[in-house]
């Protein structure tokens, strides 16, 4: 029989395992990884300024009482646009909004690809046959003519671009997910959860996804800033809501309206600098996590 | 009711799994423009009775199809044709809840200690998935013990030190013995270990094979031992079978198989053991041996008949049958007719 | 060392050295092997077995490293040590002088190019004449048991003791005088395991070359070597003559390594050794197998038993043995 103290032992054991903490613990890794605290910082950066952004911002984005092409100055910390709306205002607010669609991409299109890809590797056959047709269709296809195109057709709303960009991101999650199903379900851990009488969305539920969250987890913040870049894009060339306050329409009415010829840097340079920034904080997070994960699983050789 | 034979007088024992011609063919299609499929048969009409409470060795070489015989026979892979008994049941067409009910009495124990625990999931909860499937109505603190129990029975002590630890945390030795715990916990009536010491070091092999024994001795397991170790195997093993190319040629008990060797494979195959003995040098005069590469290509004759020094006519016309040349000790080949 | 010496290890010790922490791999490993012997090294993954084996050819890449030691070859001019070639002397060294089958080695084939090429080009690299290749090819394979048909084969066309064959016929192919085999038969079936073994010592003796045979299987090395190495963690635990080790084991790893395989001879029941081998990247203080022996006593805690003469070319490195 178990003494009273052992089985406290115990208890207390098994509760340290509990999600939440594995969670901290994983994040205590990121966070002792030189890239990963460097990407944290700068992902928590961009995502306290498009949380909190909108009540920094010194004026409204539409409040175009100043001079036009002011370069930055006390009044204006980044300077005026063709209008005289402040831009340190329109980036604030701005970022908010790009992330957030970023977000909404990612989370939709991996949402859809994990789901494709892990049901079409598990179960093969004619279920992987029917699932992978249709992936390859939407990667032959020319993303980028494609979006211009569906865009000018559809109601030009935030939520459309969302959806339009969604549906052509999640197919390479997709395939990535498919094939490192393929050779997990091959693992004799696989073969015992069989053995263990587990069916198979409990093998997926409980032996395959939590193997694909690193990957899963990477290919979404890249889906994200895709998804920023993309919406960035197809702003840029005048598809979308330009009413919207994000970098995109910054870049369209930078270009539209002749900022370039007024040399505004100061216009450009917000819109452009967080897209990079995103890049980088994204990719060594993504980095720390891949290596991480690595470490972690290695095979005790 | 299991089929009751006779051994040994007038002691009678039932068998826990047994097959009848069971066959499986590999196809193999290749070339582009040509395409050429090619069968190989890994199961030949393989007709075995596994006893309760005894350990059945299985020995062979890589790609004898010893390991696809352990699959069908745990209904992981299907075969072409052939029966498999199990309990007295016919497990042949079994699914969904049939299935779900064989899958409770049997468990394997796999060869790789790196690859059968899911990195991501704790020892605690890959040992007790077996009981919480199959028995959703016992209690937290059933199961905990029950756990607890299991681990310290394979040798971990204090279990407490492992339920928390996620494979990575373990040795090679520490998670096989993890293997066999989550093996025998749900206490299965039959087990099937692949080769489950050969990718140990030699020193930790000695106690997961005292354990297996340790196992059938206290609790009666009917086991499948499948190794290319033949010294692993007579250490664990009550009988033998000989598995060449997809057939079985010679099943006896393991101390006739090692000292009277009769099917020229077996000879051989026990011949090439290394002896930790320095007087046992090997002749070096039959180093002339060409090797050259054969598969069962599902024809009607002795898989071994490519091989064999000792090839007649016969052997090439038909396969040979199973005979018992000696009590107990069964051999498929024309020179014992 | 005697004048039949061919190559001599002295002093050696080899550190990975990682961001984190340093494993110190091989510590301070001597031997020699004379012309015509067979050297056996035995040890569990770990041991630092194939680590030492990959020094004899200067193949040890970052992050291992060379701390000290040197292992000196005595060739046709002169002595040299293997440790301080350059790359133009290396290359004549490798193959020619020494060569080696590695583990992996039925992958090691370029899947590619026919058997024929892949031998040419390594005796063409090593100076022979085109028009001599062609007939060398043609017994090359015929010594290592293949026939000439081989020669037109791709890899994947052949079983894998045949590429196993065929690796020995490329090991052997410019006249090597010491054969390196680092677990080269592992993967393989005792049978053809058996085969090419044989094969490998008839050559040996024809062609009168060393063999250093380093592998796991301690039955395999009683069977087939002159003299043994018993490694543990990183250092030689035990070495002498065959006969010796097996038949009068001295260092308890030695013996409890073999009361620890099944036998197909005696009735016996075999006892593993509790415990794992210690960490390398840790500082070990004294006897690095003291946690998992059965004869520990107090000295085995503090000093760090040296190899010690038990009797006549047969060392052991335990307090128990040499005061």
């Amino acid at each position: 029989m178990m003494s009273e103290a052992r089985a406290e032992e115990i208890q207390r054991a098994l509760a340290s395992n509990s999600p939440m903490n594995r969670f901290r613990s994983f994040m205590k890794g990121v966070w002792s990884h030189k890239k990963g605290r460097a990407g944290l910082i700068i992902l928590t950066a961009l995502g306290l300024l498009a949380i909190f952004g909108y009540f920094f911002a010194p004026y409204s984005p539409y409040n175009t009482n100043s001079l036009a092409f002011q370069p930055p100055s006390y009044q204006h910390l980044l300077g005026t646009d063709y209008e005289g709306a402040d831009i340190f205002s329109w980036f604030l607010i701005g970022t908010g909004t790009s992330l957030v669609v970023g977000l909404s991409i990612a989370l939709l299109s991996a949402f859809i690809g994990v789901l494709v890809g892990v049901v079409a590797g598990y179960f093969g056959r004619q279920v992987d046959d029917v699932l992978m047709r249709a992936v390859d269709v939407l990667l032959v296809i020319p993303g980028f003519p494609l979006l211009v195109i569906l865009s000018a057709f559809l109601p030009p709303t935030l939520e459309t671009t969302i959806f339009v960009l969604s549906i052509l991101s999640w197919p390479f999650l997709a395939r990535v997910v498919r094939s490192q199903t393929l050779s997990l379900k091959e693992r004799p851990y696989i073969m015992a959860s069989k053995l263990s009488g587990l069916n198979g969305m409990q093998i997926i539920i409980r032996d395959i996804l939590p193997n694909l969250l690193p990957i899963i987890f990477i290919n979404a913040i890249f889906l994200a800033v895709g998804g920023v870049v993309a919406q960035a894009g197809l702003a840029f060339f005048g598809l979308g809501d330009l009413r919207s306050v994000n970098w995109g329409t910054m870049l369209y009415f930078f270009q539209a309206e002749d900022g370039i010829v007024y040399r505004a840097w100061w216009w450009l340079l917000p819109p452009g600098l967080g897209i990079v920034i995103l890049g980088i904080g994204a990719n060594f997070l993504s980095n720390a996590i891949y290596e991480i994960s690595k470490a972690s699983k290695g095979n005790g050789k | 009711m299991p089929r009751v034979i006779s051994m040994e007088g007038d002691l009678m024992e039932s068998s826990t799994i047994e097959t009848n011609e069971l066959t499986k063919d590999f196809i193999n299609k290749r070339g582009i423009i040509r395409r050429e499929s090619r069968t190989t048969r890994a199961l030949d009409q393989v007709k075995l009775q596994i006893k309760e409470h005894e350990i059945f060795g299985l020995i062979g070489e890589s790609g004898s199809g010893k390991t696809t015989l352990g699959l069908a026979l745990l209904k992981l892979m299907d075969v072409d044709s052939g029966q498999i008994i199990f309990n007295g049941n016919n497990i042949m067409k079994y699914t969904g809840r049939q299935l779900f009910g064989f899958r409770e009495k049997t468990q394997m124990i796999f060869q790789d200690p790196y690859s059968s625990l899911n990195p991501v999931i704790s020892v605690y909860k890959s040992i007790v998935t077996p009981l919480r499937v199959f028995h959703k109505e016992l209690k937290e603190e059933e199961v905990l013990n029950k756990a607890i129990e299991t681990i310290e029975m394979v040798g971990l002590t204090p279990a407490e030190q492992f339920l928390n630890k996620f494979p990575n945390q373990l040795s090679g030795g520490q998670r096989q013995r993890i293997g066999i715990a989550r093996a025998v916990i749900n206490n299965p009536d039959f087990i099937i270990a692949d080769e489950p010491v050969s990718m140990l070091d030699v020193s930790l092999r000695a106690d997961i094979l005292n354990i297996l024994l340790d196992l059938k001795r206290k609790f009666g397991k009917s086991m499948m031992f499948i190794s290319h170790d033949i010294a692993v195997t007579q250490y664990v093993s009550d009988r033998i079978a000989v598995m060449h190319l997809g057939q079985l040629v010679e099943v006896a008990k393991s101390d006739r198989i090692i000292n009277n060797p009769m099917h020229p494979y077996t000879k051989s195959l026990i011949d090439s053991i290394p002896v930790p003995d320095p007087k046992k040098k090997w002749n070096l005069d039959e180093s002339k041996g060409q090797i050259s590469e054969y598969v069962n290509e599902g024809k009607n004759e002795c898989s071994y008949a490519n091989k064999c020094p000792f090839v007649m006519d016969n052997c090439r016309k038909e396969r040979p049958k199973f005979r018992e040349v000696e009590k107990d000790h069964l051999v498929a080949c024309y020179l014992y007719e | 060392m005697t004048t039949s010496t061919i190559m001599e290890v002295v002093d050696l010790s080899v550190d990975y050295v990682l961001p984190d922490r340093t494993i110190k791999a091989v510590s301070h490993v001597s031997l020699d092997v004379n012309k015509g012997e067979v050297i056996g090294i035995v040890g569990e993954s770990g041991s630092g077995k194939s680590t030492l084996a990959m020094t004899f050819l200067k193949l040890l890449e970052y992050p291992g490293k060379i701390k000290g030691g040197k292992v000196v070859y005595y060739g046709s001019e002169g002595k040299s040590d293997v440790l301080k070639m350059k790359p133009s002397a290396l290359r004549k060294y490798r193959w020619k002088e020494v060569s080696m089958i590695f583990q992996s080695a039925m992958n090691s084939l370029n899947p590619v190019m026919r058997i024929e090429d892949q031998m040419g080009d390594v005796m063409v690299e090593h100076g022979y004449k085109e028009d001599e290749v062609d007939e060398r090819i043609d017994y090359m394979l015929q010594l290592a048991g293949l026939t000439k048909n081989v020669r037109k084969s791709f890899p994947h066309e052949l079983s894998g003791g045949m590429k196993q064959r065929v690796n020995i016929a490329l090991a052997l192919s410019c006249d090597p005088k010491i054969l390196i085999a680092d677990e080269a038969t592992t993967a393989l079936d005792v049978v053809v395991q058996r085969q090419i073994l044989t094969r490998l010592l008839k050559l040996k003796d024809d062609l009168s070359i060393s063999l250093i045979f380093i592998t796991h299987d301690i039955s395999l090395v009683a069977n087939i070597a002159d003299k043994v190495n018993v490694m543990y963690a990183g250092k030689i635990a035990e070495s002498g003559p065959s006969n010796e080790i097996f038949d009068s084991p001295q260092h308890p790893y030695t013996k409890a390594l073999l009361a620890s395989i099944p036998s197909l001879e005696q009735e016996k029941s075999v006892k593993g050794i509790r415990g794992t081998p210690p960490d390398l990247s840790e500082e070990i203080k004294g006897c690095p197998f003291k946690d998992r022996c059965d004869s520990v006593f107090d000295r085995c805690k503090n000093e760090v038993p040296e190899l010690k003469m038990v009797s006549q070319g047969h060392y052991a490195a335990c307090h128990l043995y040499g005061r």
